[in-house]
């Protein structure tokens, strides 16, 4: 065990995501299922199965601005649901990110308490620097307001302005990002799971929870039978010559780390994501070479590192309305780039590693 | 013998959400009964899959908690080991041995091992076929470390002849008449109690005549990836 633990944030799903939900608050959110939220100056990804060609399903959208950061980002991790691929191991599995520069008038990012606490120390050094106020009042509807703001801005930097011409640009689109009309046609081709939004919690707050109630009573049952008491339980290992050891728990189906992996979630069986960025992952089995080998960031050549995994929980919990798609995996295990690269002229994604696991 | 059942225990609010393959088909009913992955010799992994298939039927019992000590460079650290065996009334025995510092922790946990070890018991008969089986159907030894454990077939009305040790199991087992013979350091309780298990567990690895007849049957899917 290491001795200074990461904390580790878990996501679990909270209520169904209703109707199409646009503008900053449909990309703040993150979500399971669905169709992906793009950022305002960023296309939304539309990948195909390197396996079969088939358009990947959204599994997850994850909103995680790093702290200190001045950019919004956005993950979207995609799999193929297609029978033959379910199985097919990384191959199915596309994750993309997306950042865009955070604009100090988007106030309401301060109410994304579903999110990291991070994002709120985030703002508040990004504030300083624009010598805007954070206490203005908070506008939730942002989508006009882009363009009055943005010519009234002071200290406003090259690369800011230019943000803010795209934003006010893409605005007029992203008012409505995927049209009615467009988004009906895209339904049949494209697979989709049931929507959920993803609520945020501490690891810390599910750790003790261990129900010893059937314990302390059969333990009470063995103390009536056999007639001592715990404190007599005690005396006896002094007595005792000590041939009975301790000895070690040799589990015969399954190992040790699937164990341990058991044993770690189980205060919070529902938890479908495991954030901590930096950290360590929660192995299912004992990882192979190709987890403890990875390769470089492919746009910088910086180090990568682990952000965050999906869980077992949620494959059941990513349900098809109609089709019966399914995915199957043990864990999936997302590294990124350790500097959260993103070039100046603005690209629709980056690619990530992902790697997946499945036991029996 | 006062013991709990697992059903009140079992009444937990959260709901299970199985990690493997297995747990989930089993959870969606697909496979009803545990038979069906004996059949396929499909490592269990969740102790929620025994819960599930068998249920309400499931009994605990602590047959003995012991201290152990290990000695660290500043003093004796002391532990406790449990021993839990679990069983169903119809063919279904489990034992989990389990060390924590605090006795509820040990039972707890020793509870989930036992689970996870449950095996099926075949019964037999020693000569004419009336009645329930009551014995092993076969001479069987089951050995753990330097402890040998012989059952041997007896006719009925014999009772479990044998130390008061493997006399839990075997009675939890449903085996009514059996000679034991032991061989090794048998005050190793553990030892003794594994070898005893071992023993029972041995008994549907060997092909009897009634099995002899060939089945077909179709495997479930997580059999087949």
């Amino acid at each position: 065990m290491a001795a200074v633990l990461k904390p580790v944030l878990l996501g679990l799903r909270d209520a169904p995501v209703h109707g199409s939900p646009s503008g900053p608050g449909a990309w703040n959110a993150s979500k399971l299922g669905g169709i992906p939220d793009a950022l305002p100056t960023v296309a939304a990804p539309r990948p195909v199965c390197q396996r079969c060609g088939q358009p990947l399903a959204l599994v997850v959208q994850v909103y995680c601005p790093l702290e200190g950061s001045a950019f919004h980002r956005l993950l979207h991790v995609f799999a193929c649901a297609c029978p033959g691929c379910s199985t097919g191991g990384s191959r199915s599995w596309k994750v993309f990110r997306s950042q865009c520069l955070q604009v100090p008038e988007r106030e309401a990012q301060d109410a994304q308490t579903q999110e990291n606490s991070l994002a709120a120390e985030d703002w508040c050094e990004g504030a300083d620097d624009w010598g805007s106020d954070t206490e203005e009042a908070p506008s939730p509807q942002l989508t006009l307001d882009f363009g009055n703001d943005a010519s009234s801005a002071k200290d406003v930097d090259w690369t800011a302005r230019l943000q803010d011409l795209r934003l006010q640009d893409a605005v007029l689109g992203a008012a409505h990002p995927v049209p009615p009309g467009e988004q009906t046609a895209l339904s049949p081709g494209l697979p989709l799971f049931l929507p959920y939004y993803i609520c945020v919690a501490d690891e810390d707050e599910y750790m003790d929870f261990v129900n010893l109630d059937h314990a302390h009573s059969l333990l009470r049952d063995y103390q009536q039978r056999e007639g001592i008491a715990m404190d007599q339980l005690l005396s006896q290992s002094l007595s005792n010559d000590g041939d009975e050891k301790y000895e070690k728990t040799v589990i015969k189906s399954g190992n040790q780390t699937f164990y341990k992996f058991m044993k770690r979630i189980a205060g919070c069986q529902e938890q479908i994501l495991r954030y901590s960025w930096s950290g360590e992952p929660l192995f299912l089995t004992c990882p192979t070479s190709e987890v403890t080998e990875l390769p470089a960031c492919s746009q910088c050549g910086g180090r990568r590192i682990f952000e965050f995994q999906l869980m077992p929980a949620l494959v059941s919990m990513l349900k098809s309305a109609n089709l019966g798609l399914s995915v199957e995996f043990g864990t999936i295990l997302v590294y990124t780039c350790e500097k959260s690269c993103w070039p100046q002229i603005i690209r629709p994604h980056g690619r990530i590693l992902y790697y997946t696991r499945r036991p029996r | 013998m006062a013991d709990d059942t697992n059903a009140a225990w079992g009444a937990k609010d959260k709901e299970w959400m199985p990690v493997t393959k297995l747990g989930r088909l089993v959870k969606d009913m697909k496979i009803k009964s545990l038979e069906e992955i004996y059949l396929f010799s499909l490592p269990i992994k969740e102790s929620e899959i025994i819960d599930f298939c068998l249920g309400a039927s499931l009994k605990n019992e602590v047959f003995k908690i012991m201290p152990v000590q290990k000695q660290t460079c500043t003093s004796q650290c002391t532990r406790f080991k449990a021993f839990v065996a679990i069983r169903d009334y119809n063919g279904h025995i489990g034992l989990g041995v389990k060390c924590s510092k605090e006795v509820a922790t040990a039972i707890c946990r020793a509870i989930i091992l036992a689970k996870l070890s449950i095996v099926p018991v075949c019964r037999g008969y020693w000569g004419n076929k009336i009645g329930k089986p009551h014995i092993v159907p076969c001479k069987v030894t089951g050995h753990c470390n330097s402890v040998l454990v012989h059952l041997i077939l007896m006719p009925r009305g014999t009772g479990i002849v044998s130390a008061p040790v493997p006399k839990k199991p075997l009675m939890m087992a449903g085996i009514d008449d059996c000679y034991t013979s032991a061989r090794g350091c048998t005050a190793t309780l553990g030892n003794f109690a594994k070898a005893s298990f071992d023993a029972i567990s041995k008994i549907y690895r060997y092909l009897t005549p009634d099995h002899w007849k060939e089945t077909r049957t179709q495997a479930p899917a997580v059999a087949t990836t």
